[in-house]
């Protein structure tokens, strides 16, 4: 990954360079590996349903009320309170190219603990929501109406670098994280729109 | 109603094994700093702090500010000092939404205050443990002392936050509370806790911190964060973290408050995508830290969690002073920690604690005395070097030195008439051909008549010889002697 | 081209030599070089003991002194920092705009040699390593002159140290208020140097220079510090040849 970050304000003559840049899918799954997340890219909903079945085994999972993700965990083993849930899976509002980050909307259907509380946390991202910088994935928050109550940006399983500033993986929030991408691969071209944050 | 903590069962076996300067509460007197530097300086384990923070300042510092981040760290430097120019409309705006959205705001001039109101919330709600997510503001006014005296329980569920509460300290560096300890340190005081020997490595150490914590959460009546932004535009509050603590304590206690300064307000969502970045980068090298809470209001009608009431308090404590100031762009400051880092004075002390303040470092040298809630933090502008690796390193450019320089004007015209006669005579002599030139020649007189071990024991040479060789005065006046000569002879110098 | 020489009271006190030797590189270089004898201190002691008002009148002096020449050459980094960046901090006044002027016509030594220095035939052989002074580096922003400059003389091995942009602890009066801290800082600067192949330790400052060698020498460690001007002056045709033998 180059780690340019056209938040930082694009100039014309990058156009060019945006173009030849990897595509979303794929700059995605590189950086979400790269702070320690797993990208399993698929081609569509029962082929997550497959990965999805893969991951949780025989586990308890806690769920988004949501079609997306009810179709994905139909027949997992399925648990009412999180702190008994080996695996939440939800879904996210953005995913983000440039960082690997999700942009996650909590709701009645979208409880802010499914994502935090089980030790695993699965995210299904249809390819059309990623988006090229963290800035956009906030300007994609910001423009959700009504304004929820709850949202939170993930980057990677939770971490802690406070035993002798060294990074571990795996504090509070989920020790691992698993996001699903589920489209095919060209169905977003990479180059993003104008950076709003970055325009002026 | 809330339990009583499992986090805490058993801290009472863990040592407290510290110098009483870096206690959890600050003295309300502590030893000049001279002494207490040179204390610190002479404890092994600052060798060790020092030799760890320039190795993370290496790896994230050194090279200076990537190219993508250039643009960005100009236009976070610009919303900051904008956004200070009219806090008070920014502050009725958050206020407004904050409380459109169903929270309650609580406006705090002083730290007692500020104290006064969570633990009335508290009182409110017949609270006995409180999970904090880390905060520095509730370290400046003192909350966990004000709580614990109502015989309330306070939990700091950050990592770092966490061993240094368990060790009775405050925490070491703003954005690593436990910097000052060594791994070694961290695996004894969860030996202690536990009661029994741990799995001493790192991931199993978090681990146990984990299982410590997890119940907490759950059974805590009242949460309390502190806000690293609040976003004017729509009363979003947004607390960054990598554990994750933060969502757990603003999603499963019934009650969240979170407390800020003035400062922390934003005018717009969009800015968070420069500043959040920036913060990441300067804090711990991260592209991205790992979670950005945000926090719109309490829980809705039909939500399933996130706390039934959510209360902010903004506590003023001292910035409306700075406000107009020449200082008034240290209230840019996002708190990341990179100046402590950088500090070559912060790391060979072994961290923060050595400064006696809530915020130490380049940032707490200039911060503290100017906040002016302790008397003798006037001497922390002194406790620098001026290097200036404070400034490359600031994410909003705070000019630290030239701040540093200033406030130790402030200070030296504001007292100590005898070293204020002392320097105008200096310069008097020092402006002065024939002064300066005697001058000279007494230094050089003194270093060629008078002992060794007597000139040892004068006032600036006495300082210079503790750890040092005197430099060679007798020379003092032989530069300007030789130049003469060269011009009379043509002679080479 | 006519310059003056700008050599802090580092160079009256204690530390000659370095002054001494830019004069004569300066002339190698075909310069004239006038060292005003009206000269005294910038002001940063001062100023950076919190004494503004003491540290304007040596910066007015400054600016009286220097005011007519064309340009300053500044044997100290950290004395040349102040003027650039202090004196408009500082002086306010109209009667300052002299100071502040000839602040603009004011380089640091290594600068000057590496933007006027055409001809200059230098050659010291030996191991050297560079420590970037706090000031020269930060507020001049000068990284590159020195070691464009000591890059020039055949022979000589510049060895870079890990910490070499890190602070030595002297910080003027800092060094007298916590001599423990700034002996601490010293010693891992100390360190870092002695673990690279270099025998001697290079730099544009000999306040930072007299502070690393006192400690060193109390310390017994085995450091030779010197200024660049001296390096440069030895490595003029007709010198030692090796580093060694000009700085035994």
């Amino acid at each position: 990954m180059t780690g340019e970050d056209p938040s930082s304000g694009a100039h014309a003559e990058d156009a060019g360079a945006e173009a030849s840049r990897p595509s979303f899918p794929v700059r995605f799954a590189a950086e979400l590996e790269r702070v320690g997340g797993r990208c399993h890219h698929v081609p569509d909903r029962a082929a997550a349903r497959t990965v999805v079945a893969r991951l949780c085994g025989d586990g308890t999972v806690v769920a988004d009320a949501d079609p997306l993700v009810a179709e994905v965990t139909d027949g997992l083993r399925r648990v009412e309170n999180p702190w008994e849930a080996d695996t939440g899976v939800t879904t996210a509002l953005a995913a983000v190219a440039d960082t690997g980050s999700l942009a996650l909307v909590h709701d009645r259907e979208h409880p802010r603990r499914n994502s935090v509380v089980p030790p695993v946390h699965i995210a299904l991202v249809p390819v059309p929501a990623l988006v090229g910088s963290y800035a956009d994935a906030i300007v994609r928050l910001a423009a959700v109406r009504p304004a929820p109550s709850g949202m939170r940006m993930v980057t990677g399983p939770s971490s802690s670098g406070d035993i002798e500033m060294v990074q571990v993986r795996g504090m509070h929030g989920p020790l691992a994280l698993h996001v699903v991408l589920i489209g095919a691969a060209d169905s977003r071209a990479s180059g993003s729109g104008a950076p709003e944050v970055a325009s002026e | 109603m809330s339990g009583r903590s499992i986090a805490l069962h058993g801290a009472e076996r863990v040592p407290h094994s510290r110098p009483e300067w870096a206690g959890s509460v600050r003295p309300g007197h502590r030893a000049l700093l001279p002494l207490v530097t040179a204390e610190a300086v002479s404890r092994p384990e600052s060798a060790a702090t020092a030799a760890r923070l320039t190795e993370r300042s290496r790896e994230w510092q050194d090279g200076g500010w990537p190219e993508n981040l250039v643009p960005l760290r100009e236009r976070a430097a610009r919303i900051r000092r904008e956004t200070l120019g009219d806090l008070e409309s920014h502050l009725a705006q958050l206020a407004a939404k904050v409380t459109e959205h169903g929270g309650t705001v609580h406006r705090a001039a002083t730290a007692a205050d500020a104290t006064a109101i969570v633990r009335r919330i508290a009182a409110e709600h017949s609270v006995r443990l409180v999970v904090k997510s880390k905060s520095m503001v509730t370290e400046e006014i003192g909350l966990n002392p004000a709580l614990e005296a109502d015989g309330i329980e306070v939990v700091e569920t950050d990592l770092g936050e966490y061993i240094v509460q368990l060790g009775d300290e405050r925490p070491s560096h703003i954005i690593a509370p436990a910097v000052h300890l060594a791994h070694r340190d961290v695996a004894e005081r969860f030996d202690a806790l536990a009661g029994e020997r741990l799995d001493h490595d790192v991931t199993a150490l978090a681990g146990f911190a984990r299982a410590r914590l997890r119940e907490d959460f759950r059974t805590a009546g009242l949460g309390v964060t502190g806000v690293n932004f609040a976003v004017a535009e729509t009363g979003t509050l947004a607390i960054v973290t990598n554990e994750g603590n933060a969502d757990l304590v603003t999603s499963q206690p019934p009650v969240h408050v979170a407390i800020m300064t003035p400062e922390k307000v934003v005018p717009r969502m969009a800015d968070l995508g420069v500043l959040i970045p920036l913060l990441s980068h300067a804090g711990t090298g991260q592209r991205m830290t790992v979670y950005q809470t945000l926090v719109t209001g309490p829980r809705r009608a039909g939500e399933s969690d996130g706390p039934r009431e959510l209360h902010l308090v903004i506590v003023d404590n001292g910035r409306h002073r700075i406000l107009g100031t020449r200082y008034e762009e240290v209230l840019a400051c996002i708190r990341c920690g990179a100046c402590q880092t950088a500090c070559p004075v912060f790391r060979t002390l072994g961290g923060g604690h050595a400064y006696g303040a809530a915020y130490g470092g380049p940032i707490g040298a200039v911060l503290s005395p100017l906040l002016a809630q302790h008397e003798q933090d006037r001497e922390l502008p002194y406790l620098s070097s001026l290097c200036g690796a404070c400034a490359d390193v600031c994410p909003v450019m705070i000019p630290l030195p030239d701040m540093l320089v200033d406030l130790r004007a402030d200070d030296a015209a504001s007292g100590r008439r005898m070293s204020r006669a002392g320097w105008r005579a200096w310069s008097a002599l020092w402006s002065n051909r024939a002064g300066h030139r005697v001058s000279l020649a007494v230094a050089a007189a003194a270093a060629r008549l008078l002992p060794r071990r007597f000139l040892t024991r004068l006032p600036v040479a006495r300082r210079w010889a503790r750890g040092r060789e005197l430099p060679d005065l007798r020379g003092a006046g032989r530069l300007r002697r030789a130049l003469r000569r060269r011009h009379r002879t043509g002679d080479p110098a | 081209m006519r310059v003056a020489l700008f050599t802090s009271c580092a160079a009256d006190l204690a530390a000659p030599r370095p002054a001494l030797a830019a004069v004569r590189v300066l002339e190698a270089m075909g310069m004239t070089v006038d060292v005003p004898g009206a000269q005294t201190c910038c002001g940063q002691v001062a100023l950076n003991s919190g004494h503004r008002e003491p540290a304007s009148e040596l910066m007015r002096r400054w600016g009286r002194t220097f005011g007519e020449y064309d340009a300053v050459v500044g044997v100290s980094g950290s004395c040349t920092a102040t003027v650039h960046h202090q004196f408009p901090r500082v002086l306010e006044d109209r009667a300052a705009r002299l100071a502040v002027d000839a602040a603009r016509r004011t380089w640091e030594f290594t600068r000057f040699v590496a933007h006027h220095d055409a001809a200059l035939d230098l050659a010291l052989s030996g191991d050297v390593t560079w420590h970037d002074s706090c000031h020269m580096l930060r507020s001049l922003g000068e990284k590159a002159a020195p070691r464009d400059v000591l890059g020039r003389v055949r022979g000589l091995r510049v060895h870079e140290a890990p910490g070499s942009e890190v602070c030595c602890g002297f910080g003027g009066t800092f060094a007298l208020k916590y001599p423990e801290l700034s002996c601490a800082m010293a010693d891992r600067k100390i360190t870092d140097v002695t673990r690279t192949d270099a025998t001697h330790l290079v730099s544009s400052d000999s306040t930072c220079l007299l502070h690393l060698s006192g400690r060193a020498a109390r310390r017994r460690v085995p450091l030779r510090a010197l200024h660049v001007a001296e390096l440069l002056a030895a490595a003029l045709p007709g010198g030692p040849g090796t580093l060694e033998e000009a700085f035994a």
